[in-house]
């Protein structure tokens, strides 16, 4: 199958208005990017107010500032940018020409950013932006105790954002469910491609349920007798995080994803265990969709053994996928890349995160540790220090193919080493304060608490971020001013988007090679070395004899 | 392309298996009817895909795309203000229809366009 389009538009217009997946992706990291500086500055703003133990903002416009913070991160960055990778790469990666649905992908582009202008907004309006938690938090987020239509453009920003990705989802999973190259069996979908499958299963089924509870909200807002009482908070709680906790491996498998990619093209390895991963994938997000209530075990009316079984189980899935990554670097011929820190950065970091769920996840503990800075910790660990740090990776393996020119590795490096350090230093002490007792979403703290050493250290690893988050912009300007050409395939790669040039042409390929497994590039290699081995045994043969 | 559909009835069913062992732990109504919502609507779209797959191996035919819409974007810009109009009046609300509407007949001239372009077996 061709496409061929109709050109009706040039100029200025041409990229908010374009239909081209590669287009409407880039445009949607590149605002999402603006996104991030912004949630970034909010959470400076946050941490400057702790390590000063109050006195820089007021508790009210505290509130905003989290609410603001995590509603930016998670609606804004993190999941649109996730989701834009794969709108990008996916039809890459199954040799498509295009995404399926191209100008629903571009309605979802529109619709994600004036979501996110209505979400910001907010601070426009006498009464502030919304402060009621990124969750909406029901009945804090009624009018009594959140006037204003601040909040009301927060519950529409929402909306308008997560109807956006549900249309990207859907794109997506159509393409990579029907518009694959002869050849591109389901099995021989590359891991990123896979995970994107995944991810857009659970988008497009789970994230109704908010587009529901916030509609409920907004019904309850004005016009009352919706979410009434005790079980009118249950309800939407429950709603919420039916989508909230997928949410979570929406902004996780992505970056799975990316980095199997990238340990088995530095790893020169073929990825180990294929068909166990994504078995495990489908186990993963199946279960992933089971465990949103571990976040109401305190309420204590849902079936807490249930969603601790299954919030357990999850380190099954969870250990065969990191047992396939460490197996396909096991004895192979590493190149520590940018890339590749980053890949390994995020296995570890992630690790961390992943473990301390572990412990959330069990409803003794959880009683004890809800609500406080732990939880804090524990999934800045998985969203910051594991996807952030997947997305870095993904951006500077694919970065090349996007742009025809390569990132610097030594500034890349830097960028590495300082998020680390900063990543570590911002989320690691907030383990201790949430042990000690320190809650979440306070402005102020007792002075006798002791907290405030342990509040420094993390105020100062977060400007180490901010840095580390200016080395690489710095490296993104640098790189493309002073170009060093990429050429098709820098890293020796295995996926299909290696074999088209870069940046691709409009419809992504003039020809595609055979696909025969899930590394068609690699097989092309392979191929070549057998054949070029076979000439030298005959030629050895030929002299000998 | 057929067996593209086995991933979401597998996914479906999955699901659907998770939410029905939730009877051994004495669950509220609401613990079964929101993943079974979401477990039914994810096999409901595998057996459509199943269906419409049924006599269709692969399109080979060539597609014909619009390069660019501004009219999605009005669209879209319509639709939002109508629904944030909800919190704000029906001033704002027709204002969004409006627009809207714009963006909606934007979009069928695309589709027009598409068509003649069809019949004339070419692009233009």
């Amino acid at each position: 199958m061709s496409s061929v389009a109709i050109s009706n538009r040039d100029g200025s217009l041409r990229t908010l208005a374009s239909t081209d997946h590669k287009r409407i992706a880039g445009s949607a990291c590149v605002i999402a990017f603006v996104f991030f500086l912004a949630g970034g500055l909010l959470a400076l703003l946050m941490r400057g107010q702790l390590a000063a133990d109050g006195g820089v903002v007021s508790q009210n416009t505290y509130n905003e500032l989290f609410t603001m913070h995590g509603s930016t991160m998670v609606y804004l960055v993190i999941v649109p940018v996730a989701l834009a990778v794969g709108l990008y790469f996916v039809p890459l990666q199954i040799g498509a020409a295009e995404i399926a649905g191209p100008r629903v992908a571009l309605a979802g582009l529109w619709l994600y950013v004036l979501g996110g202008v209505g979400m910001w907004s907010g601070f426009l309006t006498s009464g502030g932006a919304a402060s009621a938690s990124w969750w909406g938090f029901d009945p804090l987020s009624e009018s009594i105790h959140s006037p204003g239509s601040g909040m009301d453009l927060w519950i529409f920003g929402v909306m308008l954002a997560t109807l956006g990705q549900i249309l990207w989802g859907g794109c997506i999973l159509a393409t990579a469910l029907r518009r694959r190259a002869p050849g591109m069996t389901l099995m021989r979908m590359p891991v990123f491609t896979w995970t994107m499958v995944a991810t857009c299963t659970m988008t497009v089924f789970g994230f109704p349920a908010l587009i529901l509870a916030l509609g409920l909200l907004w019904a309850q807002r004005h016009l009352g007798g919706v979410l009434t009482g005790g079980a009118g908070a249950v309800d939407y709680q429950a709603l919420f995080w039916f989508y909230g906790h997928p949410v979570v491996y929406v902004m996780f498998f992505p970056f799975v994803g990316m980095v199997g990619e990238i340990i088995a093209t530095f790893s020169a390895r073929r990825f180990f265990g294929y068909s166990a991963f994504i078995v495990a994938l489908l186990i993963f997000s199946g279960l992933s969709m089971t465990v949103w209530a571990h976040h109401m075990f305190t309420f204590g009316v849902l079936s807490n053994k249930y969603f601790a079984l299954t919030s357990t189980a999850l380190v099954v899935p969870a250990g065969i996928e990191y047992f396939d990554f460490l197996a396909t670097i096991w004895r192979g011929s590493l190149r520590f890349t940018t890339a590749f820190l980053f890949a390994l950065g995020f296995l570890v970091q992630f690790l961390i995160g992943g473990l301390t769920g572990i412990i959330l996840a069990s409803p003794p503990l959880d009683y004890g540790l809800n609500m406080s800075y732990f939880v804090v910790a524990h999934f800045h660990y998985t969203i910051f220090a594991g996807s952030a740090f997947g997305l870095f990776g993904g951006i500077y393996y694919w970065f090349p193919k996007i742009t025809g020119v390569m990132l610097r590795e030594r500034l890349g490096k830097l960028n590495f080493w300082l998020m680390v350090i900063g990543a570590n230093l911002t989320f690691f002490p907030m383990f201790f304060l949430g042990a000690e007792g320190m809650v979440r979403r306070v402005a102020r703290y007792p002075a006798s608490s002791g907290w405030q050493g342990l509040n420094i250290l993390s105020t100062v690893g977060s400007v180490v971020i901010a840095l580390s988050v200016l080395v690489f912009a710095v490296n993104v300007v640098i790189s493309l001013r002073r170009r060093r050409p990429a050429g098709d395939d820098p890293w020796g790669a295995h996926t299909l988007e290696w074999a088209t040039s870069s940046p691709p042409p409009r419809h992504n390929f003039v020809a595609l090679p055979p696909i025969r497994s899930y590394a068609p590039l690699l097989d092309l290699r392979e191929a070549a070395e057998r054949h070029s081995a076979t000439e030298v045994s005959v030629t050895a043969a030929g002299v000998l004899g | 392309m057929r067996r593209a559909a086995i991933w979401l009835l597998a996914w479906g069913a999955w699901l659907g298996v998770l939410t029905g062992l939730q009877a051994a732990f004495e669950p509220k109504v609401i613990q079964f009817v929101i993943p079974g919502v979401a477990s039914a609507a994810c096999i409901t779209s595998g057996l459509v895909l199943w269906a419409a797959d049924r006599n269709r191996d692969r399109d080979e035919r060539s597609r014909l795309i619009t390069d660019s819409s501004v009219a999605t974007g009005t669209l879209m810009v319509g639709v939002a203000l109508a629904l944030v109009g909800a919190g704000f009046g029906l001033w704002l609300i027709l204002i969004g229809v409006g627009i809207g509407a714009l963006g909606l007949g934007g979009i069928v001239r695309e589709q027009r366009a598409r068509a003649r372009a069809l019949r004339g077996g070419g692009t233009r």
